[in-house]
């Protein structure tokens, strides 16, 4: 009997894994300015992409719910789609979808079968799905990689045609290489070499990322170079005896730690830290999953504001070569400890938590408030009071923010507050909440009004993008 | 012996309009119900939890919160005052969050809003136990929400010197936000050295 419970138990174990697994498909889009992912989401064995938060990125984006209809608003064009229903009116022009449109707690979904003929009638541009992978390519954008084997060394170089930052690990016998943001390409398959240390090179797509594993009998170095076009993958210096050292024209830079977004639940797990970690600004977009935060509009959360403003200023970070990696890519729950503790193990150069409201103008940026009895130096730091030894830099970072915005004359106000996860955050940390234009919700969703804020939050960023001290004076725990 | 009635086609149009009209309004009933139903209860619940306080007055200091400007603004205000210390910091946060539920509010609460108990625990706490519509019905937003916090804090710390930390409870428990944003699971300190923003 007791057997049965066990088998009844991992019966159910092994199907609610299964659940959560196909729950966490990932749809990402490449486009010349961003790239993004989206969550799939299954319904009756068929899945479906969730339309705003794929052409939020893109456009000027509002929708409303009326009903069974839903009505989207995108740049200049006007579409309706109906719950139930096959068919849809996009830009004028009605098409036929591969299953039913799905409205689903206020999330519109379509058939991802269909998402490319509804994305024609709304985007200028070209576009190239690779459905199998689940990756979209807009406008042309696709960065190629070539590889080159050297024997003498030994040494494998790839070559690509547009700066990559791959997120690399290690395990025995192989380096991984997991390309999320760019669109990186090649011809799938596995490519032997003729040697004991770098065997084989295998290049694969899948649910939305490109990997490139490469199989080795010795620990293996990354090295980059060209400003990122080329890696260098040879074996680690100490290993090979007798060998000379690697032609490398720069430095090795040590492979980065996993993304905040690898390392949450929902990424595959059992991949081996890295050893260095590289400075990054990791942006937490408030809110998500059943935490809707605001109500902006009566169809407008400011969860979905916050998920389009990370992006915006990950693309505008990356544009200044700062590297920025999102808390959430699609509406995922985080808790506040889960949102610090992902920022603390990725050691940032600075933490942004970004939040919208309707009261006032312009944009609040926010420190924490931390009482006078917190200490600041010491083994250990309370957690909530792990912000105390940076509280500094934080102030600094916010000062500095603030004056790009004044700069262009963007309305802004800087204040302490009790804000979770400022507190737990060991970075410099501040929290951003942006208000409508004149009062017009829909203005936050408006392309050129996020541009124009991102370019000045990341120009603040890099006014004071010197490594913040780690905490030597002591340790959150 | 049956007597045919012919029905004219008036009679008939008549009829059919009055089915019209009772089906008509039986819908509308029907939505009406359901909106009372979709109402929070917090908000309906307005009735004053203690009776009014009479006595003696006493001129005191409000840190009122304003929108416009996303400030606190000190104010002066001649209020009731009682003799016990926990209930005067009540009627002194009342008579604030009055404003704030007035027709001009500059910092718009919820209806029905208000502070169930004061609790001045030395040598430097206030517990303020206020009740769920305060943060029920209390707006979304980093802003709005800390303005609330701050002006409460700050208030009670200039009104009973020595008050330093300040925590708020809805309905005698901790809550871990006022409405999704200002932390509610720590205590505002009023003697930190950087504080929100007053007005000059």
């Amino acid at each position: 009997m007791k057997s049965c419970r066990h088998a009844v138990a991992i019966v159910v174990a092994i199907v609610a894994l299964v659940a959560t697994a196909a729950d966490d498909q990932r749809f990402s889009i490449y486009t010349p300015h961003t790239s993004y992912s989206v969550t799939l989401v299954d319904r009756d064995g068929r899945q479906y992409v969730p339309l705003f938060e794929v052409l939020a990125p893109l456009g000027s984006t509002a929708a409303h719910q009326d009903g069974d209809k839903w009505k989207l608003k995108f740049n200049n064009t006007e579409s309706e789609f109906k719950s139930g229903k096959n068919k849809a009116k996009v830009n004028r022009k009605n098409i036929d979808l591969s299953a039913p449109f799905v409205i689903d707690n206020g999330r519109a979904l379509v058939p991802l079968r269909s998402l490319v003929s509804v994305l024609a009638r709304l985007v200028p541009d070209s576009l190239e799905q690779r459905e199998p992978a689940h990756r979209l390519f807009i406008g042309g954008v696709i960065t190629e990689l070539k590889t080159e084997f050297q024997s003498a060394g030994p040494k494998l170089v790839l070559r690509f045609s547009a700066p990559v930052n791959p997120s690399i690990s290690t395990e025995p016998g192989r380096l991984r290489m997991v390309f999320t943001r760019e669109p990186v390409i090649a011809a799938a398959g596995t490519q032997a070499f003729d040697d004991k240390t770098i065997r084989a090179a295998s290049f694969s797509e899948h649910d939305g990322i490109a990997e490139l594993t490469i199989n080795s009998g010795a620990p293996l170095l990354a090295t980059f170079g060209e400003q990122n076009r080329t890696i260098t993958i040879a074996p680690v210096p100490q290993v090979r005896a007798q060998a000379p050292p690697p032609a490398a024209t720069t430095p090795p830079v040590p492979a980065p730690a996993p993304t905040p977004e690898a390392a949450s639940p929902s990424a595959p797990q059992g991949r081996a830290p890295a050893t260095h970690v590289r400075a990054t600004v990791v942006i937490d977009p408030g809110h998500g999953g059943d935490d809707r935060g605001a109500a902006l509009s009566g169809s407008l959360a400011e969860k979905d504001v916050t998920l389009a403003w990370a992006r915006r200023l990950r693309a505008a970070l990356e544009q200044k070569g700062i590297p920025a990696s999102l808390l959430r890519e699609g509406d995922t729950s985080l808790s506040f400890d889960q949102r610090a503790a992902l920022t603390n193990a990725a050691r940032p150069l600075a933490f942004i938590t970004l939040h919208a409201g309707t009261t006032g103008a312009g944009v609040r940026i926010y420190t924490a408030h931390l009482g006078e009895t917190a200490p600041r130096a010491g083994s250990f730091l309370p957690w909530d009071a792990a912000q105390a030894s940076f509280l500094d830099s934080s102030r600094a970072l916010a000062g500095s923010v603030a004056a790009e915005m004044t700069k262009r004359s963007i309305p802004v106000g800087t204040a302490p507050v009790l804000l979770r996860p400022l507190n737990n955050v060991a970075a410099s940390a501040v929290a951003i909440e942006v208000m409508p234009l004149a009062g017009n919700v829909a203005s936050l969703m408006d392309a050129t009004y996020q541009q124009s804020i991102c370019a000045a939050i990341a120009d603040g960023i890099a006014g004071v993008s010197k490594p913040a001290p780690q905490p030597g004076a002591g340790a959150a725990r | 012996m049956t007597q045919r009635v012919e029905m004219t086609l008036r009679l008939k149009i008549l009829l059919l309009l009055l089915v019209i009209a009772v089906a008509a309004l039986g819908y509308y009933a029907l939505r009406l119900k359901r909106q009372a139903e979709r109402l929070p209860t917090g908000v309906m619940d307005t009735r004053p939890i203690a009776p009014p306080i009479s006595g003696p007055t006493e001129r005191v200091t409000l840190y009122v919160a304003n929108d416009s400007d996303g400030m606190l603004h000190r104010q002066d205000a001649i209020i009731a005052v009682p003799g016990d210390p926990n209930e005067r910091a009540r009627q002194l946060l009342r008579a604030l969050l009055s404003i704030y539920l007035g027709k001009r509010s500059p910092h718009p609460l919820g209806s029905g809003a208000d502070v169930k108990y004061v609790f001045l625990v030395k040598p430097n706490m206030a517990i303020v136990d206020t009740n769920a519509a305060f943060a029920d019905t209390h707006r979304s937003g980093i802003l709005v929400e800390q303005l609330t916090v701050a002006s409460i804090a700050r208030t009670l710390a200039a009104n009973f010197p020595g008050t330093i930390r300040v925590k708020i409870l809805v309905e005698g428990k901790e809550r871990e936000t006022l409405a999704g944003h200002a932390d509610l699971s720590d205590f505002y300190d009023t003697a930190a050295g950087d504080q929100f923003p007053v007005a000059q």
